[in-house]
């Protein structure tokens, strides 16, 4: 005979889980150096082609373009600023049923996605993350992009034991299911 | 699959062959025709494009007739068996466990001949739908009643069990008449008719001028169309054909709809010259949503969707949308997923900032472009003054009507604004949650929740910011908890 108070014992809210009291991991640090080499690769070439278009484009456009690269550097080190502000508040998580991500400096999003609900995952090396040995670790679920989950820099061989702990957790709930 | 045959192997209906026939001169004209309009137009070479044209005719029939006489399929115990292929033979075996969803169609073309286009939606590693184009209307309900009793129960029902229990349909517990229908139409949103009638005119009016059949310059169009009594006219045409669009889509779409309570799951049926079919099984539904607005408040109406997840597993979604709902149409529908309703054990408002801060910010704007506008076009300042009110209205009734209500095994979220816009999901159909805080939202504690499931998200804004935390730990704990199938 089933225990009453085994079979459907009562909850209260403050019983649950709480992702509060969780110890999240901080995201390498190496992921700023790419995103900074990024930006800088994209931001030279934009600066480049500006100012070969100022030497030798159309002289009435010269004042304009002076504001507009002027415009373009101090967009280079607001973007700069936020990459090494951001960088602190992305953070990750696994528990035994789901994976935490915080993220955001100016908008802090805290996502939980439940290992059940993973349709799969992959580990993306770009040549970048290759050159300072991180990875990115792509979770894809039914809820469509908007709730897919993405975390740069996760050094690459613990990328690699995440995925493989997830796609055996997902794997261990489908069979309970 | 073991061969113990319901139905043994046969080709479709002979009906089929037309329907592949123009298939096949589809892909056949889209592949070759501006090779027929250069050899017409330009080089006016016609015994080649006679040769041509012959090629297509004779090509698309002899591949579709060996497209036809090539496809076999066959029902047993466990499942349907096709054999399929022109050239490469290919054998694909789907068990009735597997199948997700059987939809049945009818065009015209259907209706006279008496078959049924079959859609199959099966779970695999990927898309994997298989069509049967015209199969005999007794075979398709065999074959779905035969996969709704598999996927219901292990045990096997007999051919002849099936037959009955097609014959003897539930009563359905939506039934949308004729003059619903019409009365749903009148009040549906013209506006949306509107656009796609200006979208062809345009169209037709810029062909026309390709063609030289209007000759009017740019000045005497707009002569004329500025013209008031032409623009009256104009206006007066373009609302009453919006309306009757609206009217006939409404009519044609949902004409004779039914919505079946059928073991554990529902069937719609619906259409006048296309009827569409949809079995959703109750596992699949991730959302139903209702939604009015202030003319179909009046009448006692809602538009309920039901949206499903489709055997696609990279996350489709599908929906069906109900017209002219009642609210006890929307309550047998609610009750059959989500059981009776009872008292929810938590129900939290979004905070007032929601509003308080939309109205301060909105002040901010208003006050500036007033004094603008005063001093270069004061008589605007009342229509801006109305636009700015009625901005304000509307953020205050969205903040009034936002909740979000827990049940035992579901929420249920209302944002309304001015129409009702209700929407109910299980705790297990959720794929992850989002709390985000804005900085604002940060000094004042607050944050937004979204629930993301397979049917869209669900958003909740201004929650006090510990509240959402515990929100966030239940839902997971539900989820994670949960052994039920969510799709």
């Amino acid at each position: 005979m089933i225990e009453k108070d085994t079979f459907n014992p009562q909850l209260t809210i403050d019983a649950l889980p709480t992702i509060e009291d969780v110890l999240f991991t901080n995201i390498s640090k190496k992921l700023l150096w790419k995103n900074i080499i990024n930006l800088s690769i994209f931001f030279f070439i934009l600066m480049t082609l500006g100012i070969l278009f100022y030497l030798f484009g159309e002289s009435d456009f010269k004042e304009v373009l002076e504001y507009v690269l002027i415009g373009v550097l101090v967009l280079y080190i607001v973007f700069i600023i936020v990459q090494i502000k951001a960088i602190r508040f992305k953070q990750y998580a696994l528990r035994s049923k789901d994976l935490l991500y915080k993220s955001g400096w100016i908008w802090r999003r805290t996502t939980a996605v439940p290992f059940a609900r993973i349709q799969h995952s992959e580990v993306v090396r770009s040549p970048f993350d290759q050159l300072f040995d991180i990875a990115t670790l792509k979770i894809y679920t039914a809820g469509g992009s908007s709730s897919d989950l993405s975390i740069s820099g996760i050094p690459e061989k613990r990328a690699e034991k995440m995925r493989a702990y997830i796609v055996r957790q997902a794997k261990l709930q489908d069979e309970e299911e | 699959m073991k061969r113990s045959d319901v139905l043994p192997p046969q080709r479709q209906s002979i009906f089929a062959l037309g329907l592949m026939l123009f298939k096949m001169y589809k892909v056949f004209f889209k592949a070759l025709w501006p090779a027929l309009v250069l050899l017409l137009v330009n080089n006016r070479n016609y015994t080649l494009a006679i040769i041509l044209l012959g090629v297509i005719l004779v090509g698309a029939i002899v591949l579709a007739v060996i497209k036809y006489y090539r496809f076999q399929y066959s029902i047993t115990e466990e499942g349907v068996a096709i054999e399929s292929g022109i050239f490469t033979r290919k054998h694909t075996d789907i068990p009735f466990k597997k199948i997700q969803t059987i939809d049945f169609e009818q065009s015209i073309y259907h209706k006279i001949c008496d078959v049924v286009k079959v859609n199959i939606d099966s779970a695999g590693s990927g898309k994997e739908e298989i069509n049967f184009d015209a199969i005999s209307a007794h075979d398709a309900r065999l074959f779905r009643d035969l996969a709704l009793a598999k996927k219901g129960s292990n045990k096997v029902e007999s051919n002849q069990d099936s037959r009955a229990s097609f014959a003897k349909e539930p009563a359905p517990i939506v039934h949308i008449r004729l003059w619903d229908l019409i009365k749903a139409g009148i009040v549906e949103n013209h506006f949306r008719s509107g656009g796609v009638l200006l979208f062809i005119i345009i169209g037709f009016y810029d062909r026309l001028r390709e063609l030289k059949i209007i000759d009017y310059t740019e000045e005497e169009v707009a002569d004329i169309i500025m013209g008031a009594t032409y623009l009256m006219v104009f206006i007066g045409l373009f609302f009453f054909l919006s309306f009757l669009i609206s009217l006939g889509r409404m009519a044609l779409k949902n004409y004779n709809l039914r919505l079946v309570r059928r073991g554990d799951g529902f069937i719609y049926r619906g259409g006048l010259l296309t009827t569409r079919q949809v079995s959703i099984k109750d596992h699949k539904i991730q959302v139903v949503t209702w939604k009015d607005n202030l003319l179909k408040r009046l009448i006692g109406f809602n538009d309920v969707f039901i949206k499903h997840a489709s055997a696609d597993r990279t996350g489709k979604k599908s929906s069906v949308k109900i017209p002219a709902c009642q609210q006890h149409h929307i309550a047998s529908i609610t009750r059959s997923i989500y059981g009776e309703s009872n008292h929810p054990q938590e129900v939290h408002y979004s905070d007032k900032r929601m509003f308080t801060r939309f109205y301060l910010y909105i002040w901010l704007i208003f006050l500036p472009v007033i004094a603008l506008l005063a001093y270069y076009i004061p008589h605007i300042v009342p229509i801006v003054t109305v636009i700015f009110l009625l901005m304000v209205l509307l953020r205050y009734f969205a903040w009034h009507n936002y909740s979000m209500a827990i049940h035992a095994d579901h929420l249920v979220i209302n944002k309304s604004v001015i129409g009702k816009n209700i929407s109910m999901l299980h705790f297990h159909k959720i794929q992850s949650v989002e709390c985000e805080q804005s900085p604002y939202q940060r000094r004042k504690d607050l944050a937004t929740l979204t629930i993301y499931s397979a049917g869209g998200n669900l958003r909740f804004p201004y929650i006090p910011f510990n509240v959402g935390k515990q929100i966030m730990d239940k839902l997971l704990y539900e989820v994670e908890r949960s052994k039920l199938p969510w799709m």
